[in-house]
């Protein structure tokens, strides 16, 4: 006898009985928000109220639990203790599941006002975005426990089964306006350039580029003009008379004599690094005419030695030779055919341009082969991107072949099911099979010559 | 005492129940901390201005009442598992005597009785932070290629042996072939089966949920209210179509539900209670081969 219902029918009455016990177990289970009275919470609605079955209440809430720790180990846990203790520990869990749940979002409100407060000087107010990882509704949900009153979900006017066809529907969650997040946008925007396909713009500023790159860089350097130390050793003179003036001399030539008196004079000779100087001077040195002639030394030493020990730099030494050779010219021990033309070789600044020209010239080298690699690269991906446009035609093709086929042969037999196999291929039509094959392939053969190109411009 | 199978099970058991014991010492320590936690939490909260200098103070109290909750549901999973663990050490003991031939003898009133108890104490699934539930918990259906394992227990579409047409009988696996995808299930019912076991194709094997869906952290894993679902009738083997008047509030409690009678002026019977075990999604109208 299968008629289950009928049979038991007689017994529905002790089923409801027994059910009618049900009202008792949930006040028993609602016991747990007992804690809800023990803190009155005043502060308006703001201060949450966590969870927590109190240790006071284990005999309460908790019976074969509490009756377990007051167990000895060796009575230990029974297997008639398993049911009544698994509901007590799950209670348990349960609890301290929606109690972390509670610290969490209150947590991340915390955080939220922290770093509201932090922003709030430069924007006045910005709406509440959603917190990262929670649902927007779950906190209404949890409020919801607080009050007492559970609503789970909104209810659905209509009988509706959300679970049909082992499809669980997504749409149970209430519709929320939330505020619009459209930073996955600006990342995309701001990608594109990167991820868009080769125009043929490209194409026309690679060349131009190239062209550019491929001349000559043969910047004329300059005739050397005027040293600037001609025009400076005026106002360095100037200057020195200046100072000469000052009379600061009259302390600085004891000391400086009796140092140079320490060293000895052929330190001095070596603090000139100019050659003309260092020559003059070792040549005035060996014929004693510096210490014999004071007023050699005080005519050459206290300003220019100053200059030269406290700035030690080429400017004074420069200076100091353009003088020389100018006296000694004047005075026709040296004629001015004997100077040197210009400015000595080994020209600091002119190695340097030399140098930097050769570098321009390595790097200009390296644009342009590198440019034309790319031109090369671009250029197959311009072929790819047709055979990539051809093979999207082809496929649309495809597809309104097949559709075509669909229907003839729903035509024909119009009880199969439009999924079911194609079983009567010949009654089909040869045209259509033709075309098919054709269709295929082509499809093959673009598709390997896709893969081909898209793997040598990949490999850039 | 020589080395039988149910011997090593037995002491398993045991086993289990020893680290039980201590886990429920440990879930005890874990839950005064808990509490210290709320209480500071509280406490914290009834002073009456909540400046906003003390922010930082707060979110650290909070912090660490967190991590209390949190260490202390991690016992409590452990020690949930260990009572699974039980039970299906003993589950396993079942198929094994039932495969050797040892036919258990159990009356209807007693089936009766550990249907109710085995829908109670169907594991509880309890998501953590984030987690999605899982296949064939409450209402969440089983993964399109899932077949039952052999002892679980479905929902079978079977014919009624005397014209009264077909009707989903509660069944518990007893074989699968792959290559058929056709279940042999036995009736729950051990008289209806001296005739002989039903071979059922997959379609009309539905399986019972393996967990049991937290309301209160899990409650998208139930069916909403006024759902249509297929439920086991109270007190009897069979499933029946009824609507969903009420879901569970809380772990223990059951789907408050009006079935389908015409017995009954306005086609519903009364509000009846059934277990989340016994509530299932209900299957296209389909006709039997």
């Amino acid at each position: 006898m299968y008629n289950y219902k009928k049979s038991y029918n007689s017994s529905k009455n002790g089923a409801s009985s027994y059910y009618s016990n049900k009202s008792k177990d949930t006040k028993l289970s609602t016991t747990r928000f007992r804690p809800d009275e023990t803190y009155p919470m005043d502060n308006e609605n703001r201060t949450p109220f966590f969870p927590v079955v109190k240790q006071s209440d284990n005999t309460q809430c908790l019976p074969r639990y509490s009756a377990i720790l007051n167990r000895s180990l060796e009575d230990g846990v029974g297997m008639e203790d398993l049911d009544q203790l698994q509901q007590d520990l799950e209670k348990l869990l349960s609890t301290c599941a929606v109690r972390s749940r509670l610290l969490k979002s209150e947590v991340e409100s915390i955080d939220k006002i922290e770093e509201r407060r932090k922003t709030k000087k430069g924007k006045p107010y910005e709406k509440p975005q959603p917190l990262k990882r929670k649902r927007p509704d779950e906190k209404v949900r949890y409020k919801d426990v607080k009050n007492g009153s559970r609503i789970i979900k909104s209810r659905h006017t209509l009988p509706k089964n959300s679970f049909v066809n082992d499809l669980p529907i997504e749409n149970e969650l209430p519709k929320m306006t939330l505020p619009k997040n459209d930073t996955s946008d600006k990342f995309w925007l701001s990608v594109e350039v990167f991820c868009a396909d080769v125009a043929k713009d490209d194409v026309v500023f690679l060349d131009d580029l190239i062209r550019e790159c491929s001349q000559d860089v043969d910047i004329p350097i300059p005739e050397i003009g005027q040293h600037y130390s001609i025009e400076w050793s005026e106002d360095v003179l100037g200057q020195e008379r200046g100072i000469g003036n000052i009379q600061r001399t009259a302390k600085s030539k004891p000391t400086f004599s009796s140092e140079l008196k320490k060293n000895g004079l052929n330190a001095m000779v070596d603090t000139f690094s100019s050659p003309l100087t260092q020559r003059l001077l070792a040549a005035l040195i060996e014929e004693n005419v510096v210490t014999g002639n004071p007023t050699v030394t005080d005519k050459l030493k206290p300003s220019d030695f100053c200059l030269t020990k406290t700035t030690n730099g080429p400017r004074n030494d420069t200076c100091m030779d353009r003088r020389l050779r100018k006296e000694l010219v004047e005075q026709g021990i040296l004629d001015v055919e004997d100077l040197p033309k210009s400015i000595p070789p080994d020209d600091d600044i002119l190695v340097e341009i030399k140098k930097c020209m050769q570098e321009l010239k390595t790097v200009n080298e390296k644009n342009v082969s590198e440019l034309t690699k790319l031109r090369k690269v671009i250029a197959k991906d311009l072929r790819r991107q047709e055979v990539k446009e051809a093979l999207e035609k082809v496929d649309n093709e495809a597809m309104d072949v097949y559709n075509k086929m669909l229907l003839a042969k729903q035509k024909q037999n119009p009880q199969l099911d439009p999924f079911g196999k194609l079983s009567c291929k010949q009654s089909l039509g040869v045209e259509y099979e033709e075309e098919a094959n054709k269709l295929i392939q082509q499809q093959v053969r673009l598709h390997k010559e896709l893969t081909e190109l898209t793997n040598a411009t990949m490999l850039f | 005492m020589p080395f039988t199978a149910d011997s090593i099970a037995a002491q398993q058991v045991q086993e289990c129940l020893k680290s039980l014991y201590r886990l429920v010492h440990d879930i005890e320590k874990k839950r005064q901390q808990s509490e210290n936690g709320i209480n500071t939490i509280n406490k914290f909260n009834s002073q009456d201005e909540r400046s906003s200098f003390m922010q930082t103070d707060i979110k650290s109290v909070y912090k660490t009442a967190m991590l209390q909750a949190e260490q202390e549901e991690e016992l409590l999973r452990k020690a949930l598992q260990k009572i699974s663990d039980i039970r299906n050490i003993k589950n396993e003991r079942r198929i094994q005597a039932r495969n050797a031939g040892n036919k258990e003898t159990i009356r209807r009133g007693a089936w009766m009785k550990m249907l109710l108890s085995s829908a109670q104490t169907l594991p509880l699934f309890v998501s953590k932070i984030g987690e999605k539930p899982p296949p064939l918990c409450g209402a969440v259906p089983a993964e399109p290629n899932y077949f039952a394992k052999v002892g679980d227990m479905v929902a079978a579409l079977v014919k009624v042996a005397e014209g009264d047409g077909d009707n989903w009988i509660l069944a518990e696996v007893v074989s699968y072939n792959h290559a058929l995808n056709k279940y042999e299930v036995d009736d729950i019912l051990e008289e209806q089966n001296q005739k002989k076991r039903h071979v059922l194709s997959k379609k009309y094997v539905v399986p019972l949920p393996l967990m049991r869906a937290n309301p209160e952290t899990d409650p998208t894993a139930l069916f909403p209210e006024r759902t249509v679902v297929m439920a086991l009738y109270p007190q009897t083997t069979c499933f029946y179509k009824a609507v969903v008047n009420k879901l569970p509030q809380t772990h223990t409690d059951e789907y408050e539900l009006l079935f389908e009678d015409f017995s009954y002026t306005n086609g519903y019977s009364p509000p009846l209670y059934v277990a989340q075990r016994y509530v299932l999604a209900i299957k296209q109208k389909t006709r039997l081969p």
